[in-house]
């Protein structure tokens, strides 16, 4: 337990020093804080101009928790990616230590950076677009947002685990991550989906969370949306699982032809 | 001699036109660019006009995405351009020949813009089959033409991206930013009357918004005049090739001046 929280420690640290180099305080204040509030910003005012302010709140209700959600499936799709890139891979099969503890420390700070995004986005956009989102049921849906990055990240991690052997692992995690728009009912309601559509993002991260997410700003109780907390939860533990299962058996290949590639 | 140098300038704007194309006929990530991102981006404007009880706008949604598409192209591979010179090593050997590195980049640059046309066509095509939109243009003469002088201004303006890319290396961090004003201040797929008034002047310096304007008369006449619109285009596309060139040659003298590029 003790060598797990150490390797976790150790990711972590890894991950924060990257970040730091990374972004620089020109990159994060002068692209990635205007990108966050201007890409949210385009699909919430397409929301006011299809449907007045009523889509407008719900799209933005939406889209500042899918820019998180954007962000962390596309880090945590580089997070096992990079270990390609890097020449570690080979490392993370040799080492005698656990990998789990490592890569979910080297995940850390994108957690992070995907909760700021979403913070900034909310904290400009609302009184930006001065539309009714109260304050205090935002703070209530923090539970479950933090559970809708959780379960958004597993489906990155599971994207960079079947894509680990091609070249285009970050390309489909980044049309995944815009799809997710349509699937998740993030700026249209589900219901009003047609039922292929609905039918998928039942099977997708986020859908399930959002869902309560706009329950509780609309001042709904915890114990009601609990049945959409929990299909958010399995949602987003079966992504993991499937992450966790494709990632041992990349590991498990290259120990034995000695090449993670296709061929 | 002026003859000579006009043949050999557009030997070198043709060259870097076929090996731009080359380049993208075998890149699997721009032919994924162009022919998904158009659909998800019209799927999501036209959805969302859809369940906003706003189905007229589907047309003026499918233009605005497909402009959306051939900017973002445009811009995306502006930088992608410099950053493969970078990394091949030869960006600063361009940089010291006789000819100016803008030639090639407008070469290139035209090579991109002219490929991203296939979004436009994406985006009809997604209003036809995931939405069963009657889409027809009733000017196909005029949207091909107005389409064509758009894809160039267009070019143009990435051209000044494309200068100042040379002195950053944060050129992809700066795309991922410079595309979302344009589509917003563009009004494409959003109307502009929903922007503050103060945006406006912002508004008619950017050519996709003038575009916009001329494809969507194309498609759907209303029986305004079009010619102030061209002429807004055609003035913005050489005031950006000024611009352009006057950046570049500044950043050029800068560059040769360092004596390298790695400092950038």
């Amino acid at each position: 337990m003790r060598a797990s929280l150490r390797l976790f420690w150790s990711g972590a640290r890894a991950s924060w020093s990257e970040y730091l180099v990374e972004l620089t305080p020109t990159v994060f204040l002068g692209f990635r804080i205007p990108r966050t509030i201007l890409q949210s910003l385009f699909f919430v005012l397409l929301a006011k101009a299809a449907g007045g302010d009523g889509l407008a709140r719900f799209a933005l209700i939406g889209n500042g928790i899918q820019i998180a959600v954007f962000m962390v499936m596309l880090s945590m799709e580089v997070v096992i990616e990079s270990e390609k890139w890097n020449d570690t891979f080979q490392y993370l099969i040799a080492a005698p230590a656990r990998w789990f503890p490592i890569m979910l420390g080297k995940s850390m700070s994108s957690y992070g950076d995907a909760l700021l995004a979403s913070v900034v986005s909310f904290a400009v956009l609302i009184p930006l677009l001065n539309l009714p989102i109260p304050l205090v049921s935002l703070v209530r849906a923090i539970p479950i947002i933090l559970l809708i990055v959780a379960s958004a990240s597993a489906l990155g991690w599971t994207i960079g685990a079947f894509s680990l052997p091609i070249r285009y692992g970050y390309m489909i995690c980044n049309w995944f991550a815009y799809a997710m728009m349509i699937f998740a009912g993030v700026n249209v309601p589900l219901a009003s989906l047609p039922p292929a559509v609905q039918f998928i993002g039942n099977l997708l991260p986020v859908t399930h969370g959002l869902l309560a997410v706009r329950a509780i700003i609309n001042g709904a109780s915890y114990r009601s949306v609990l049945p959409q907390v929990g299909l958010e939860l399995l949602v987003g533990l079966a992504y993991a699982a499937a992450a966790w299962l494709m990632f041992g058996h990349r590991l498990r290949v290259t120990r034995q032809r000695g090449t993670f590639e296709i061929t | 001699m002026k003859d000579r140098n006009l043949r050999a300038l557009l030997r070198i704007l043709w060259n870097s036109f076929i090996i731009q194309v080359k380049g993208v006929a075998i890149s699997d990530y721009y032919i994924a660019t162009i022919l998904l991102q158009p659909v998800i981006f019209t799927i999501i404007s036209i959805g969302t006009y859809i369940v906003g009880k706003r189905p007229d706008l589907g047309l003026f949604a499918i233009t605005g995405t497909g402009l959306i598409s051939i900017w973002n192209g445009n811009l995306f591979t502006s930088s992608e351009i410099i950053r493969d010179e970078r990394r091949s090593g030869t960006l600063s050997l361009i940089l010291a020949t006789p000819t100016p590195l803008i030639v090639i980049l407008l070469g290139k640059s035209f090579a991109n813009a002219l490929a991203s046309v296939v979004a436009m066509g994406m985006t009809f095509l997604t209003g036809i089959v995931a939405f069963q939109l009657p889409i027809g243009i009733a000017d196909p003469v005029g949207f091909i033409a107005g389409l064509a002088l758009i894809v160039l201004s267009i070019t143009c303006l990435g051209l000044i991206f494309g200068s100042l890319f040379i002195l950053t290396r944060n050129a992809g961090e700066f795309v991922s930013v410079a595309n979302f004003p344009v589509y917003i201040l563009s009004g494409l797929s959003i109307p502009l009357t929903i922007l503050p008034l103060w945006t406006r002047p912002l508004s008619e310096l950017l050519t996709p918004t003038w575009g916009n304007l001329i494809l969507n008369e194309a498609a759907a006449p209303s029986g305004a005049s079009m010619l102030p619109n061209y002429l807004w285009v055609l003035g913005l596309s050489l005031v950006y090739l000024v611009i352009a060139w006057v950046l570049y040659r500044r950043i050029e003298y800068l560059a040769l001046k360092a004596g390298t590029l790695e400092q950038f």
